[in-house]
């Protein structure tokens, strides 16, 4: 009898793997819905203006945003600007990283969520997060199509936007004004734009690495970095012709960081990583340690995103040197240098690069993600979050936001209007309309790329160690690299396909 | 077999029309006899699973082989299925089917029992002495009904719903709102997919060797430690033996953290290899050279969290060692090793072998060690898939299922993990002096 309803049971669940195959109705789904003709309207019919009278709008922030008192401040106007209206906001007291699949069915999760577009994007292809009418906001016009892109998703042809970008992340050079070498203006500002030149061209400052290398600088490197950060490092590679995702980081099965001239940014990093010759770029610990080590003279300039501005300007001011508003003022960003043509940094002539810079060197594409608001799919008060999300981005917010926090805004009037005061803003929002941040691809596979890239990048950068250890290097030739990117490649292949 | 459908058929026949109401509706022919309370009772459980399986029980159970048919449209508010909750709903509801079975299999030999007392000419028990029998004739069964419970709901339920995670193809672009199926994906991935089942092996490799080393490091360090200190010439034995517990109170992932600065390439012994003018050494770094590096350093930073434990319970073992046989030992002229190796070592063994299969089963899935020392890489040069040289299943593991929201290949590596373990543990302990001769020392 029990051998009986063992066999019973052990075949009705056997067979329940085969039928079951293939058996589930997605006809809900909006992919595989053909009535793509009225789907924009269905999906955008709860945003009908009649705010959720009693709603309380659940906000999850950046906790730096929070730290720096910016949301309390914005939760505060918004909350005194609605008071007639019947609905208000609060701040939720969660971690920023939410997990809105798990979270928002059961009712723990967000209204409104700030995050990079990286992240957003991510729950809104499982539907997690609401498209928004945005094309009928007066913001739409403002923003570059970029950034737009970055919060784009196509269903059935029909374009949907599920979120409002706010403001732009990417790489900028930071140095210390005072650290400069006292002749920088009678020998290395050739062309007298009163900009270092090692600041303007790659092979100019690698130049200058070299000389501060042997002594007699104010620091004992010229520029230190984490050569093995994925974020940073992927820029020289995109420089040159590859990309993460193809169809504008859309589709996953088009992996291109071995396209093009790949190799030649992937030898570049190596290149520095050699002239560096420090052991701590190959630690993911640099980029903790990097602060100190501009506050202190051990390095002239760096590479990171300029929300971190405040970590260097503590810094400074923990050695004694500064007062905090003297390290404000002698706290510097620009652009990241451009590259060479041939990414061979000794192949020209620094002062070449400098003169002749249009026809030797061409400008860095570096990898950058917008932040911006989302609404909840699970949110009960679609209209209330709406009105939320539109006063965060207005003018006026967005304008306070980079006052309090330093971020660069992607709307344009407020992007004119800052520029006049901070240069930064004026680069970074240039770069970014003129496609020279290469926006994070919004998907999930992209979750796929770190961990073998980053592992790429360490034996890249090792590379120069070993031979000096006398052991064989792993990509000493073009054929090696190109071999070691065709690997990169197969390896987020291999994640995507086994993991997807 | 066949006696056994004779038996049934036996039954049948004999039964009287009380049992036969009971088999219709549990509770009816415990009424007929009188046994009204204990009648009710039933006849309410037996109401009670009804309006169950009537209101959600069958949709559950059906839900559980299908996992599922509609899927949910967020953007468009139309509701749907998610599988995860059919999953553990449908299982709860399997688990209530075997109670109600159960249930009634009891309430069919209880009325049994009461017809055959009254053919016997006893009087038919009233629910107080129903009660006193329970508590006291079948004692045994009325204390476990409560432990049975808890531990279906707590233990068995979660550890069948991870099996049962592993054999669908949950996890990847399938999570919620889309739908799952069953499926054998995560297994065929984990046997045949050639990048994945390498991996699998080298890792499983260092596995075992780790929780073998780590294991014997531990034991030996912790119980050299404790018969020094336990030496009486040894001077300030208490001031000395407050270090290792000190190490020991210091939260691990502190020391973990500690241990991985020390040896990265920014820390201090690097530093002072440099100030000395040597190389520095890929302590930790995702280098051929570092592999081995890094697994003693796990193995060291292990042996610094753990041993202090071993030491003080060895050290109470010790103290329960008959002080005679030592004496004996000496007049009949061991020496101090042979003491050692026959009287001191044996007795240890025997006591901490429960202890130190707990231990080896904790060091093969010690989690935190690799996951601080050197997390986020994997060993190009060995081809390794999504994993580093020095990790173990578990790191693995949190890799592929929590950083990939893997789930099913996260199941069915956690299954596998439970099988060695279970199997590796249970072996060696039905061989241990201390499952064998459980008596000796009592």
């Amino acid at each position: 009898m029990k051998k009986s309803i063992s066999i019973l049971l052990a075949l009705s669940m056997a067979l329940s793997m085969f039928t079951g195959c293939n058996s589930k109705d997605t006809s809900n789904n909006v992919v595989s819905n053909g009535n793509s003709m009225n789907m924009y309207d269905k999906v955008m019919s709860k945003f009908n203006g009649e705010l959720e009278q009693g709603a309380v709008i659940k906000v999850l922030e950046n906790d730096t945003a929070i730290e720096l008192g910016y949301v309390d401040k914005l939760i505060n106007a918004f909350n005194e600007a609605y008071k007639d209206k019947g609905i208000s906001a609060e701040r939720m007291n969660v971690d920023q990283y939410s997990d809105l699949a798990t979270d928002g069915p059961y009712g723990y999760g967000p209204d409104v969520w700030y995050q990079a577009n990286d992240i957003l994007m991510k729950y809104a292809d499982k539907q997690h997060i609401l498209p928004l009418p945005v094309e009928k906001m007066d913001i739409f016009k403002q923003i570059p199509e970029s950034a737009w892109n970055a919060y784009s998703k196509k269903v059935n042809g029909e374009t949907f936007y599920c979120g409002i970008p706010l403001n732009v992340q990417s790489g900028m050079l930071y140095y210390i004004e005072s650290k400069l070498p006292e002749n920088w203006k009678t020998e290395w500002d050739i062309n007298k734009n009163d900009v270092p030149d090692f600041f303007e061209t790659y092979t100019a400052l690698y130049a200058y690495s070299e000389e501060a290398k042997k002594g007699g600088k104010p620091t004992k490197y010229g520029y230190l970095d984490e050569t093995v950060n994925t974020y940073f490092m992927s820029g020289y590679l995109m420089s040159y012709g590859a990309y993460i995702f193809g169809d504008n980081g859309t589709n996953p099965k088009d992996i291109g960081l071995n396209k093009g001239d790949a190799y030649k940014g992937a030898k570049l990093i190596q290149q520095w990583a050699e002239q560096m010759d420090n052991t701590e770029i190959l630690d993911n610990t640099f980029s903790s340690a990097c602060y100190q080590y501009l506050a202190d003279g051990t390095m002239l300039a760096t590479i990171t995103t300029p929300d971190v501005s405040s970590m260097f300007i503590r810094s400074m001011v923990s050695t004694g040197k500064w007062t905090e508003e003297e390290a404000k003022a002698d706290l510097k960003m620009v652009s990241v240098p451009r590259l060479p043509v041939s990414a061979d940094l000794t192949a020209d002539k620094w002062q070449d690069t400098i003169t002749d810079m249009d026809k030797l060197t061409i400008k860095p594409t570096m990898m950058g993600g917008v932040n911006g608001y989302g609404i909840s799919a699970y949110t009960k008060i679609p209209n209330a979050s709406l009105a939320f999300v539109e006063f965060a981005t207005s003018y006026e917010q967005t304008l306070l936001r980079n006052q309090m926090m330093q971020v660069t805004p992607v709307r344009e009037d407020v992007a004119k209007e800052v520029a006049k005061t901070d240069k930064t803003v004026g680069i970074m929002f240039d770069n970014l309309d003129g496609g020279y941040i290469s926006i994070m691809p919004a998907i999930n596979e992209i979750g796929q790329i770190w961990t073998p890239m980053d592992s790429f990048l360490i034996d890249l950068s090792t590379d120069p160690f070993r031979e000096k250890r006398g052991e064989k290097r792993m990509y000493e030739t073009d054929e090696q690299i190109k071999a070691g990117l065709d690997k990169l490649v197969t390896q987020i292949r291999d994640a995507i396909d086994t993991l997807s | 077999m066949k006696k056994k459908f004779q038996n049934s058929i036996e039954f049948l026949r004999w039964t009287p029309w009380q049992v036969k109401l009971s088999m219709l509706v549990m509770g009816l022919g415990q009424l007929f006899c009188g046994q009204i309370i204990k009648g009710l009772l039933y006849l309410s459980l037996f109401g009670g699973l009804l309006t169950y399986f009537i209101v959600r029980g069958f949709n559950d159970l059906v839900g559980f082989f299908t996992l599922g048919t509609n899927e949910e449209n967020l953007w468009l508010g139309i509701p749907g299925d998610n599988s995860l909750t059919m999953l553990i709903l449908g299982l709860f509801a399997i688990f209530i089917l075997i109670l109600t079975i159960v249930i009634y299999i009891s309430n069919v030999k209880d009325i049994t029992f009461t017809l055959r007392e009254a053919q016997k000419g006893k009087p038919v028990r009233n629910f107080k002495e129903s009660v006193k029998n329970a508590v006291d004739g079948n004692f045994y069964k009325t204390a476990l009904v409560i432990p049975i419970i808890s531990v279906t709901i707590f233990s068995i339920l979660p550890i069948v719903f991870m099996i049962m995670i592993a054999f669908t193809d949950l996890g990847g672009d399938v999570v919620y709102p889309k739908l799952a199926n069953w499926s054998f994906s995560a297994w065929k991935k984990i046997s045949s997919l050639g990048k994945i089942s390498s991996t699998f092996i080298k890792i499983l490799n260092w596995n075992i060797i780790w929780a073998l080393l780590s294991t014997s490091i531990n034991f030996i360090i912790g119980l050299g430690m404790a018969l020094l200190l336990n030496k009486k010439n040894v001077k300030g034995s208490k001031f000395w033996r407050a270090f290792p517990i000190l190490a020991y109170a210091i939260p691990g992932f502190i020391t973990m953290v500690g241990f991985k600065f020390m040896f990265s390439q920014s820390g201090p012994i690097n530093y002072y290899l440099d100030q000395m003018g040597m190389m520095r050494i890929f302590f930790l770094t995702n280098d051929a050279s570092a592999k081995w590096w890094a697994r003693s350093i796990g193995l060291l930073v292990n042996a610094w969290i753990s041993t202090p434990s071993i030491m003080l319970m060895v050290t109470g073992i010790l103290t329960n060692i008959n002080t005679d046989l030592y004496e004996a030992a000496s007049l009949d002229g061991a020496s101090s090793f042979k003491q050692f190796r026959s009287i001191t070592l044996p007795f240890v063994i025997f006591s901490t072998t429960p202890v130190l299969i707990g231990q080896f089963v904790g060091n093969f899935n010690n989690f935190g060690i690799f996951f601080f020392l050197r997390d986020g890489v994997i060993s190009n040069y060995a081809d390794y898939f999504l994993a580093s040289d020095t990790d173990l299943l578990i790191n693995w593991l949190y890799k592929l299922s929590v950083n990939n929201n893997y789930y099913s290949i996260g199941a069915a590596i956690s299954l596998v993990i439970f099988i060695i373990t279970a199997v590796l543990s249970l072996a060696v302990y039905v061989r241990s002096a201390a499952f064998k001769e459980e008596d000796t020392y009592q």
